[in-house]
C-alpha cells in the first residue's frame, strides 16, 4: 500500500509565479467563488494632496474577473492585464459613448484588502486607494 | 436452679466426652491421659512422655512428637492409639538425644503413620522396650521402626543399650522395619516372637537388601551383641514395584555388612522349605559381599508365642492357594491355618472382583460362610456364590482377632495376581482415556498455534541488548487536515524520513520509538471541494516528531523459522510534534504563527497558539526478516494531532482586515493576505469549521531495521 501511495503521489509540483500571485490577489485565484475581486474606491490623492470624494463617488468599484475580463460600477467594461509585476494596464470602452480608451497603472500596493493604483499622466500624478470589497 | 443444672451438665457433658486436646510446643514433661488429643505441629518433650491407657492421640501432617528423654506408653491390650488421619498423616514419634532413662512402649497400636517409631542419629537411652503393639497400616514408605546409630562416643563407657522388640504384629505397612546395625558393641538388641504379616515394602522392581520387612547390616568388627532374631513370623510379605504397584518378590529379610554370617535360625519364613525360604531373603546369595544368612533350622510353622496370625491357606481339599495363583473361579471355601486359635465371630469375608472386561469397576463383595474350628485350623465354606461370570478377583479376610481379642492381620487370597490384572486394566483404561481426550480435542478446539493470544505476554529470556532493533524509515506523509482534499489522492505528498527503535517486551509485544522529520504542505487549489477552492489557503511545515508506541506483533518475537519471515504488527502511540507553519506571500516565506492569521494578534482575547502539540497514532507494519538480525518492511500509520495549527488555519473567525493591519505584527500586509488569501467575503464566516478542526496526517513508507547485538 505505501509503495501505490508512494508512486501515486510523484508528480510534478505547481509553482505559482510572482506575476500570477499578483494576478491573484487582483483578480482572485480563477478557483470557486473566487473568480474575481471587487475594489471599491476608498480615497485620492492629486499630486500628494487628498482629494474629497462625493458619496457617490466612494461607491464606486472596480471588477477585475479572473479571465482579463474588466468592469466597474458605472458600466464601463473592457479588459485588464498586468504585462510586469507593477503596472496594470486596462482597456475601456465607456457605456455612455462607447469611446475606448486605455490605461497603465502603476500598482502601488496590492494586498488582499488593498489595491492602490497611480495613474502617471504628464501634469497630475493622481494615485487611488480601493479595498477589497467581495 | 435445677433446669440450670440439667443445661449446664447436658452442654459440658459432650465436651467431656468428646473434647479433644490439642498438643503443640515444647514441654518439660507430658503426661497424655485417656482420650483424644490431636497432634499438629513438632511436639517437644524434654523429660518424660508418659501415656496413660486409653489414649487417643492423632497426628496431622507434619504432627510429630519429639522425645529428648524417657518414654512411658504402657496400654493394655493396646489401647493406646497412634494414628494419623486420613489424607492427612502425621509422622509419629522420634526418639532422640542422651538421656538416661529408660523408652517402653508397650500395648499400643500405630496406624495410618508416616514413620511410628524413628530413634535418630545419636540418641541414648538405657533400654527400650517395644513390646506387645500392634503396627498396622502405617502409609509412609520409609520404614516403619528406624533405628539409627547411638553416639560412638558410647563405646568408651563400655555401655550397651538393650532394645528389645517383641511380641509385636506388623501388618499391612508400606515399608521395612530398618536397624542400621543388627550387631554392635551399642545395642543389644532382641527381636524375639514378633508378626511380620501381609507387609507391602514399596520399591523397585530390583530386590535388594533394604526391599525387605526387616534389614540392617552386621560388621565384623565392633560386633559385640549380635541380634537375637528368634521366633518370628514372616509371611506374605512383599516388595511391591513403586510404578506399577504390583509384587515384584517376596520380601522377608535383607543383611548386609562385613561378617560372614548372620544367625537367623529358629524363625517361620513363609515356607517348609529352603528354597522356598531363600527367595525371600537376601544375603550372601544375591551378593556376595554381604554375609551369609544362617536361617537353618527354621519354624516350619510359626511359634505360638508371636502374636496371633493365619500362616497359610489352602483350598477345602487341602491343595495350596499360591500367590501365584488367579482367583476366576469361585472358591467353595478355605481352610485357614494359624499359630494359634482364631476368633472368627466377627469376621468378615469379602470377595472384590471386576465387572466387566477392561474397565476398572471393582465390585465388592461379603460373602456369606460357615465354619468349622478345629484348634488352629478353621475350615470357612462359602455359601453365597458370587463372580458368576468369572472375573479376575481376590477374597479379603478381616476382623479375625485371637482369643484374648487381640487383631489378627488381614489376609488377602489372590491378591498378587489380582494386582497385577488390575494394572493392566489400569493402563488400558488410560491408553482409552489418552485416544478419547485426543479425539475430542481433535474436534472440539482448532489446533493453537504458538501466536495464539495467551502467549503474548510470555517473557523473553533474552538479555535486553539482543531485543533491540534499531532502524531507518523512509517514505512520505499526506497531511489531511484543514487545508487537505477529501480525495487523498488530490494531497500534496511530502518527504518523511526518521529513524526508529524497537525493543522486544514480550513475545507478542514490542514497544517502539521514532524520531522522524517530516514536511507537511497542502493548498485548498488542490483540493475538489468548492468551498476550499473558495478559501483559497496554503501551508508548508517541517515537523520534528518524537512518537512512542506500543505494537501487537502476530508473529512471536522470539521466534525465526523460515516459514515466518513475514510478519505483520499493528500498534499505536503518542506523538510530540514541534511544528511551524509557513507561507508564501509576495514570493517571501512567512512564518505564520507569529503573524496572527487567526486574528491571534489583532483580538485581545485571543493568543498564539503552541507550536508544540501532542497527537496520537496508529500504525501498521509489515517485517520481512531477511536473517536474524536484519528486516525489511513496509509501514502505514495515521496520525491525529491535538492541535487544530498545523497548517496554521485553526476555528477562528475571519479577522477584522483594519484590525489586522493595525495589529502591530511584523507584516500586516502578509498577515492579511494569510488570513484571507482570496479575499472572499468573511464576514461572520470561519476559516475552518469548529466542529471538525483537529488536524490529521499519514505516514507510510518504507523501512530497515537491524539488530545491534547477536
Amino acid at each position: 500500500m505505501a509503495i501505490v501511495f508512494l508512486f501515486q503521489f510523484c508528480k510534478k509540483k505547481e509553482v505559482l509565479t510572482d506575476l500570477d500571485f499578483r494576478k491573484q490577489l487582483l483578480a482572485g485565484s480563477g478557483t470557486f467563488q473566487n473568480l474575481e475581486n471587487n475594489w471599491k474606491l476608498d480615497s485620492t490623492y492629486v499630486n500628494g494632496v487628498a482629494v474629497v470624494l462625493t458619496a457617490y463617488q466612494k461607491t464606486f468599484v472596480k471588477t477585475f474577473t479572473n479571465d482579463g475580463i474588466y468592469k466597474d460600477s458605472e458600466l464601463n467594461t473592457g479588459t485588464w492585464e498586468l504585462p510586469v509585476l507593477n503596472t496594470l494596464k486596462e482597456k475601456i470602452r465607456y457605456s455612455a459613448s462607447s469611446k475606448i480608451d486605455s490605461f497603465s497603472f502603476e500598482i502601488l500596493i496590492i494586498n488582499t484588502a488593498q489595491l492602490k493604483l497611480k495613474l502617471n499622466n504628464t501634469t497630475t500624478k493622481t494615485e487611488y486607494l480601493f479595498k477589497i470589497a467581495n | 436452679m435445677k433446669f440450670i443444672f440439667i443445661h449446664i451438665l447436658l452442654v459440658s457433658l459432650p465436651l467431656g466426652l468428646f473434647g479433644q486436646d490439642t498438643l503443640s510446643g515444647s514441654y518439660a514433661t507430658l503426661k497424655i491421659s485417656a482420650g483424644l488429643h490431636l497432634v499438629k505441629e513438632v511436639v517437644t518433650v524434654k523429660g518424660l512422655l508418659s501415656v496413660e491407657p486409653g489414649a487417643k492421640i492423632e497426628f496431622l501432617d507434619p504432627g510429630v512428637i519429639v522425645c529428648q528423654g524417657g518414654v512411658a506408653i504402657n496400654g493394655v491390650g493396646q489401647n493406646i492409639e497412634f494414628y494419623g488421619r486420613a489424607k492427612n498423616e502425621g509422622v509419629g514419634l522420634i526418639i532422640k538425644n542422651i538421656d538416661s532413662s529408660a523408652v517402653n512402649i508397650m500395648g499400643a497400636s500405630f496406624k495410618h503413620l508416616q514413620m511410628p517409631l524413628f530413634f535418630d542419629f545419636g540418641w541414648k537411652r538405657d533400654s527400650v522396650n517395644i513390646s506387645n503393639n500392634n503396627f498396622i497400616e502405617n502409609i509412609g514408605k520409609i520404614s516403619i521402626i528406624q533405628v539409627l546409630n547411638p553416639p560412638f562416643s558410647l563405646e568408651l563407657d563400655h555401655i550397651s543399650i538393650d532394645f528389645t522388640l517383641k511380641n509385636n504384629i506388623f501388618s499391612n505397612n508400606n515399608a521395612a522395619i530398618y536397624f542400621e546395625d543388627l550387631k554392635s558393641d551399642l545395642i543389644n538388641l532382641s527381636i524375639v516372637n514378633n508378626t511380620f504379616a501381609g507387609n507391602k515394602v514399596f520399591g523397585f522392581k530390583n530386590y535388594n537388601i533394604s526391599t525387605n520387612i526387616l534389614y540392617g547390616r552386621s560388621d565384623n568388627n565392633n560386633s559385640k551383641f549380635p541380634a537375637l532374631i528368634k521366633t518370628n513370623s514372616f509371611v506374605f510379605n512383599y516388595l511391591i514395584d513403586n510404578n506399577t504397584d504390583t509384587v515384584a518378590h517376596a520380601a522377608n529379610f535383607g543383611i548386609y555388612g562385613s561378617d560372614k554370617t548372620f544367625n537367623f535360625v529358629n524363625n517361620y519364613l513363609g515356607a517348609s522349605s529352603k528354597v522356598a525360604i531363600a527367595k525371600t531373603i537376601h544375603d550372601q546369595a544375591l551378593n556376595y559381599t554381604a554375609p551369609q544368612l544362617i536361617f537353618e533350622p527354621f519354624l516350619s510353622t510359626p511359634s505360638s508365642a508371636a502374636p496371633t496370625h493365619i500362616y497359610s491357606v489352602t483350598t477345602l481339599d487341602n491343595k495350596p492357594i499360591p500367590d501365584s495363583v488367579i482367583i476366576i473361579e469361585p472358591l467353595n471355601g478355605m481352610v485357614l491355618l494359624s499359630n494359634n486359635g482364631l476368633n472368627l465371630s466377627k469376621a468378615t469375608l469379602g470377595f472384590s472382583y471386576f465387572v466387566g472386561d477392561s474397565i476398572l469397576s471393582v465390585v465388592d463383595t461379603t460373602l456369606t460362610y460357615s465354619l468349622k474350628s478345629n484348634d488352629k485350623s478353621n475350615t470357612l465354606s462359602i455359601t453365597k456364590v458370587v463372580n458368576t461370570n468369572k472375573k479376575p478377583g481376590y477374597y479379603t479376610l478381616s476382623g479375625v482377632t485371637d482369643n484374648s481379642g487381640r487383631a489378627v492381620p488381614d489376609l488377602k487370597v489372590g491378591y498378587n495376581v489380582w494386582l497385577i490384572e488390575y494394572r493392566a486394566r489400569k493402563l488400558l483404561s488410560e491408553l482409552i482415556d489418552i485416544n478419547i481426550k485426543n479425539v475430542e480435542d481433535s474436534i472440539k478446539s482448532s489446533p493453537k498455534s504458538e501466536d495464539s493470544i495467551k502467549n503474548t505476554f510470555q517473557k523473553i529470556k533474552e538479555p535486553f541488548k539482543k531485543r533491540i532493533e534499531v532502524g531507518l524509515v523512509t517514505g512520505g506523509a499526506v497531511f489531511k487536515g484543514t487545508i487537505s482534499s477529501p480525495g487523498l489522492f488530490n494531497n500534496k505528498m511530502n518527504i518523511a524520513n526518521g529513524v526508529h527503535f524497537n525493543y522486544a517486551l514480550f513475545s507478542n509485544i514490542s514497544a517502539g520509538l521514532t524520531i522522524a522529520s517530516l514536511k507537511m504542505s497542502n493548498s485548498d487549489r488542490t483540493s475538489n471541494s468548492n468551498e476550499q477552492l473558495a478559501r483559497g489557503m496554503s501551508f508548508s511545515t517541517s515537523v520534528l516528531s518524537v512518537s512512542p508506541s506500543i505494537n501487537y506483533d502476530f508473529v512471536d518475537n522470539r521466534l525465526f523459522k523460515k516459514d515466518r519471515k513475514i510478519r505483520p504488527s499493528i500498534g499505536l502511540g503518542l506523538d510530540i510534534n514541534s511544528f511551524s507553519p509557513t507561507g508564501i506571500y509576495n514570493g517571501v516565506k512567512y512564518k505564520l504563527q507569529p503573524l496572527g492569521t487567526g486574528g491571534q494578534f489583532s483580538d485581545s482575547t485571543k493568543k498564539p497558539y503552541s507550536l508544540l502539540a501532542l497527537g496520537y497514532f496508529f500504525n501498521l507494519k509489515v517485517k520481512y526478516k531477511i536473517n536474524k538480525s536484519n528486516s525489511i518492511g513496509i509501514h502505514f500509520s495515521y496520525h491525529i494531532s491535538m492541535s487544530d495549527y498545523l497548517d496554521d488555519v485553526g476555528p477562528d473567525e475571519y479577522p477584522n482586515t483594519a484590525k489586522m493591519l493595525a495589529s502591530g505584527v511584523s507584516d500586516p500586509v502578509a498577515a492579511l493576505y494569510f488570513s484571507n488569501p482570496t479575499s472572499r467575503n468573511i464576514k461572520g464566516q470561519y476559516r475552518n469549521s469548529p466542529n471538525n478542526s483537529k488536524d490529521s496526517y499519514i505516514i507510510f513508507g518504507i523501512f530497515y531495521t537491524r539488530k545491534l547485538f547477536k
